[in-house]
């Protein structure tokens, strides 16, 4: 009697709840068979429900280990709507079943037809999120109390997170929600700046891709700032802190934005330079983690901005030192102009900087210079400082691009794949290591800059050092001393890059003078090669003719 | 299964040309014993391979399989049925380790085109042919009752054992601009196919029931492996083998 009354009520609650898309359902169905009588009886059971459609083969597989048996994973679906992690799996010989482990719901009532069309809930699901990285798709949630309910479930980015998300798919309520964030490497592509197709170093998480760099040693994370511009100096200021949200994320892993490609894909490369050539370990030798902002301002908004920002956050890249939460250091490469406008005044146009190999590397190499000499940014030592910076981005193009003049080639100008002649008579780059003086800056210490504008003269007076560094390398003659370099020649620039590299890593001191320069250079020379004399007589040559003694 | 019937129309030629022989002498014996050790000469070498994705782009692995030549055991029995004609069967097993040369290409995971190479030999893997051999012999008839020949021919039943590499092991670490090569993961695969087998034997009885005897016969049909890219890999199986050992008649 109990019994039959138990059976009344449940069958109203049923009855009741069908206009709802509720419904009160009978336990799950666990099924672990392994013994041939368990066998038996569930491969019954499931054989039935596959030929009603209940249970439907979604993926068949061979395990590797035994290649004899064929796994099945058998999904539910209840009138053609998936029940939620409703499944079954079928290990089998031959069709012949060896075990069988399954969690399913039998009789479920529940209608499944939504009161909410799939845009209405991806609206409900933007409401609270940053992004929501997958269109909703209908299903048959069991909640932990035993009630089915039709929902609709995506997969959303908040500030806080990313979350696999379930709402009512008749009343838009929040269901059930759990971290959707598994980690694992992943390589995308993607095409440059030059539309080059390169690779990136990624993570997946959650069905979407992030630039977050699992191969490398160091945490390599590139952000987006999405054209938030009051939200990146904020980060710049560390007043907030960087959330997932903030990496620069595709959904398919073939990725298109420029700054993105080429920004993310270019650290990677100059932690590989530095690793391969130097082996070293980053910006501190230690794996410290680097971070790249990118697409602070679209370069359509570039055109509205005050000149400050333009100067500062649009045709620029920059190394921060003391920026970011928690003063982490980060780096920021400019989006540029749109193609058809140029600066009056160099007839330059500027593409995305993180397109330029070579401005990547200068950017990342002035946190090494921080993190090791850490020379004082002005005056000497701050033109020694971005003239390190220029050597290393030079050595990095070197390494990783073949020697020519065209864009994407190796040569000894300085951000020329994004700076480029748009006016007649105008040129490419910013800098020139073989000819400083095609910008205005000098190639000899009697020209150098004295007054206090640019620090100092960092930016001018590092033609000086670039030119001693080009001249040890190429050899040829300096144009205001008449002086002739024997260099040790393109086959062995490595020998300088080790030099320079020691030299300005390890033995200079912050305040370092060119002088100081030479001698720690020439020093560096005969400490890496005892036995090789032309390679500090190289060095000492391209002091000399650019006038440091 | 296309060769079997034309080693019966050799043995019935065969047999016809005997017939004709009629001042020969004639065995009386019914009963037919061999027990060989035989060499199966020549290499059955295959290869397989597979590719797959890897790194937004496609790897590649070939193995080569050496099948080298070696010793089998061949034991036979048969029994006379008419003059000169008597059926049976023979089972032999040959079993020999089959070294194999694994070559990959695995493209690196930060650039495109400057695929890693991997070159591994993989050894302790082995091939078991086992294969019953249905024989109809033809006795040819001989001036001498010391000596005895006959040919023989028929379907040899094969049971093959082998082992084959599923997957290339290896390891990188960055900055992956090489692969180590570990241990793959195996399995060992047994198939079963219909071959063919034909030969000739020679007998010289140093008493009325025992002697010596030599052989030389190919047996051997080709198998389908499982390939590790997912489809089917041919396989030759036996091949010409040729030996002596011990005869008897009853």
């Amino acid at each position: 009697m109990k019994r039959s009354i138990v059976l009344l009520v449940a069958t109203a609650a049923v009855v009741l709840s069908l206009d709802r898309g509720v419904a009160q359902q009978a336990p799950a169905v666990l099924i672990k068979a392994t013994t041939a009588a368990e066998l038996r009886t569930w491969d019954g059971y499931v054989t039935a429900r596959e030929r009603s459609g209940e249970l439907q083969v979604t993926r068949s597989d061979r395990d590797p280990s035994l290649p004899s048996r064929i796994v099945e994973r058998l999904q539910q679906f209840h009138e053609g709507v998936p029940v939620w992690g409703a499944q079954v799996v079928r290990d089998t010989t031959n069709g012949v079943p060896e075990s069988m482990f399954g969690d399913v719901s039998p009789s479920l009532s529940i209608s499944t037809t939504p009161a909410l069309s799939s845009d209405e809930a991806l609206r409900v699901f933007g409401a609270g999120a940053v992004s929501v990285l997958r269109r909703p798709e209908l299903t048959v949630l069991r909640l932990a109390s035993g009630e089915a309910r039709l929902a609709y479930t995506s997969v959303a980015r908040t500030d806080a997170g990313i979350f696999r998300i379930f709402i009512d798919a008749n009343t838009g309520a929040e269901l059930l929600r759990y971290s959707a964030i598994e980690t694992q490497s992943a390589v995308g592509t993607g095409r440059g700046l030059l539309g080059d197709q390169k690779k990136l170093s990624v993570t997946q998480q959650a069905g979407a891709y992030f630039a977050d760099d699992q191969l490398r040693p160091p945490d390599l994370t590139t952000y987006d700032m999405r054209a938030n511009f009051s939200r990146f100096l904020n980060l710049l200021d560390g007043f907030v802190p960087l959330v997932p949200s903030d990496v620069a994320a595709d959904d398919d892993n073939t990725w298109t934005d420029v700054s993105a490609v080429d920004g993310h894909a270019h650290v990677g490369w100059t932690y590989d330079y530095y690793f391969k050539r130097h082996a070293r370990r980053g910006l501190d030798n230690r794996d410290r983690r680097i971070v790249s902002f990118i697409n602070a301002v679209t370069q359509q908004a570039a055109l509205s901005q005050p000149p400050d920002v333009i100067g500062a956050f649009v045709v620029n890249a920059f190394w921060c030192d003391d920026c970011g939460p928690g003063n982490i250091g980060v780096m920021y490469f400019g989006n540029g102009v749109p193609p058809n406008v140029f600066n009056v005044f160099t007839g330059q146009t500027v593409a995305q900087l993180a397109g330029s190999l070579d401005v990547v590397a200068h950017e990342l190499t002035h946190g090494v210079t921080s993190s090791s000499s850490n020379l004082i940014y002005m005056n000497e030592s701050g033109a020694l400082n971005e003239a390190f910076s220029d050597m290393m981005g030079t050595s990095v193009e070197f390494f990783f691009q073949t020697p020519g003049t065209g864009r994407g080639q190796a040569d000894y100008l300085i951000g020329e794949d994004s700076f480029r002649a748009l006016r007649p008579g105008s040129v490419n780059g910013i800098r020139s290591m073989d000819n400083p003086a095609m910008f205005g800056d000098p190639d000899h210490y009697s020209q150098r800059f004295t007054g206090t504008d640019d620090n100092g003269g960092v930016h001018i007076n590092s033609g000086i050092a670039n030119h001693a560094f080009y001249l040890a390398i190429e050899g040829g003659t300096n144009r205001t001393s008449g002086l002739s370099v024997v260099g040790v020649g393109p086959a062995n620039r490595e020998q300088i890059e080790k030099v320079f590299y020691r030299a300005f890593v390890f033995l200079l001191p912050a305040n370092a003078t060119f002088s100081t320069a030479r001698a720690a250079t020439i020093q560096a020379a005969r400490d890496l090669y005892p036995t090789n004399a032309a390679v500090a007589n190289a060095v000492t040559q391209a002091w000399t003719a650019v006038g440091v003694n | 299964m296309r060769c079997i019937p034309s080693a019966l129309i050799i043995a019935i030629i065969v047999d016809a040309s005997v017939i004709a022989q009629p001042a020969a002498a004639q065995t009386t014996d019914r009963i037919f014993v061999s027990v060989d050790g035989v060499y199966q000469a020549g290499t059955k070498d295959f290869n397989d391979g597979a590719s797959f994705p890897l790194y937004a782009e496609t790897a590649t692995f070939t193995t080569g399989y050496h099948v080298k030549p070696g010793p089998a055991f061949n034991i036979a029995g048969s029994g006379r049925v008419m003059r000169q004609l008597a059926v049976g069967i023979a089972v032999s097993r040959f079993s020999r380790e089959t070294p194999i040369a694994v070559s990959a290409s695995l493209p690196h995971p930060f650039f495109f085109n400057r695929a890693r190479s991997l070159s591994a030999d993989v050894t302790g893997m082995y091939r078991e042919e086992r294969a019953v051999h249905v024989q109809l012999r033809v006795l040819l008839p001989s001036q001498s009752p010391h000596f005895q020949a006959a040919v023989f021919g028929g379907p040899s039943f094969y049971t093959v054992t082998q082992d084959v590499l599923n997957q290339v092991g290896y390891t990188e670490a960055y900055p992956y601009d090489s692969v180590t090569a570990t241990n793959g993961q195996s399995s060992n695969v047994s198939t079963s196919k219909v071959g063919f087998n034909a030969g000739a034997d020679i007998a010289y009885f140093f008493t009325r029931q025992v002697g010596v005897g030599g052989t030389a016969q190919y047996a051997g049909t080709t198998i389908e492996l499982d390939s590790a890219g997912g489809d089917k890999v041919d396989a030759k199986v036996g091949g010409f083998q040729v030996g002596g050992g011990l005869r008897l008649r009853f």
